[in-house]
């Protein structure tokens, strides 16, 4: 009995695991100067030119960093000194250029020129601050947290 | 010396509106339209940012909004850090062919050159076809383009995820143009440097 109860509960985790994509590759680092850190599931991973970003990844800025990223939907950020960001959803269907896009400014500056998933829906891509949450329609655009 | 005090408070009063949370529209890149960005409040409320320069001071009440005249001196920094936009290639095929024309080895060569440009960049390769066959002999041309192109890239040091090479068949062929309809612009494969 005890050994059916732990595979089912392997076979729930199993399926867990593998119906939620959140491993594959969302974006890239493209560009990066001074001190810049990227945190994924609670622990830093370097950051270096090429390296693959994923869904809930943190990517912060030191006083003199900065850094470039592309995403697959081809939308590029850019994140200015002393900043943090949240990579909190990302979804995209490449066929249909279709998805949704969530990021979360903690503090710093984005620079932002949206992609295919702001155009797929309204408000498709999102950005929330601690006090607001802004719909994306296109196409270039700040936002600053103090 | 109360006027120069007052004008001092004023200056610091409007520097510290400064440190507000805020959210600025700015142009569209290179001829692109400007687009829009809305704050969207709790109660179902937006307020809408639709002309470059337009800026929404955000707080925990309803979004201010004003129209300044000159953008901030980090704002251009910051946007000049942002990568390249993505460059995009297309080789064309022979009608149900997925061996690459000679003629478009030239093509090849500039993805060559764009990706010495750019180390580290993600390489998208997504084969199609037009909308003649069966869906599923469409999909596996277009698989066969992808990874003709893939495997050429890959065999001058390049790296593509396997993930990242991809068949997309007759699917775009037959949602502008109908099925069974034969047409060159869609014998192809697509490549992207991110």
């Amino acid at each position: 009995m005890t050994k059916r109860i732990i595979i089912s509960a392997m076979a729930a985790i199993a399926t867990c695991v593998f119906s939620q994509p959140a491993w594959a590759e969302i974006g890239r680092v493209r560009s990066l100067v001074g001190e810049v850190k990227i945190i994924r599931d609670g622990r830093p991973i370097t950051a270096a030119s090429g390296v693959k970003l994923e869904q809930g990844d943190v990517i912060s800025t030191g006083r003199n960093g900065r850094v470039g990223i592309t995403f697959l939907d081809n939308s590029r950020a850019a994140l200015g000194p002393g900043t943090e960001v949240a990579l909190d959803e990302f979804t995209y269907d490449r066929a249909r250029q279709t998805g949704s896009f969530v990021t979360r400014v903690n503090r710093g500056s984005l620079g932002v020129v949206s992609g295919n998933i702001a155009r797929s829906r309204q408000d498709a891509m999102r950005v929330r601050t601690p006090t607001s949450t802004l719909g994306v329609r296109g196409t270039r655009f700040v936002v600053e947290v103090k | 010396m109360v006027r120069r005090i007052a004008t001092a408070a004023l200056v610091l009063a409007l520097g510290a509106c400064a440190t507000t949370d805020r959210v600025t529209l700015l142009e569209g890149e290179a001829g692109h339209p400007v687009g829009a960005i809305a704050v969207l409040g709790k109660d179902g409320t937006e307020t809408v940012l639709d002309a470059p320069r337009m800026q929404a001071l955000l707080g925990s009440e309803t979004a201010r909004v004003r129209t300044v005249d000159k953008l901030d001196a980090a704002i251009g920094p910051l946007m000049d850090s942002l990568p390249l936009p993505p460059a995009s290639f297309t080789i064309t095929f022979p009608n149900a062919g997925a061996r690459i024309p000679g003629d478009q080895m030239q093509v090849l060569e500039k993805i060559r050159t764009e990706l010495a440009r750019r180390p580290g960049a993600q390489i998208e390769v997504a084969g199609f076809t037009d909308s003649t066959g069966t869906e599923e002999s469409n999909n596996e041309l277009s698989r066969q383009r992808a990874l003709a192109i893939t495997q050429e890239l890959r065999d001058s040091g390049f790296e593509i995820a396997d993930e990242d090479a991809v068949g997309r068949g007759e699917y775009e062929a037959r949602a502008a143009l109908g099925d069974n309809v034969a047409d060159e612009s869609y014998r192809r494969v697509d490549v992207i440097i991110r």
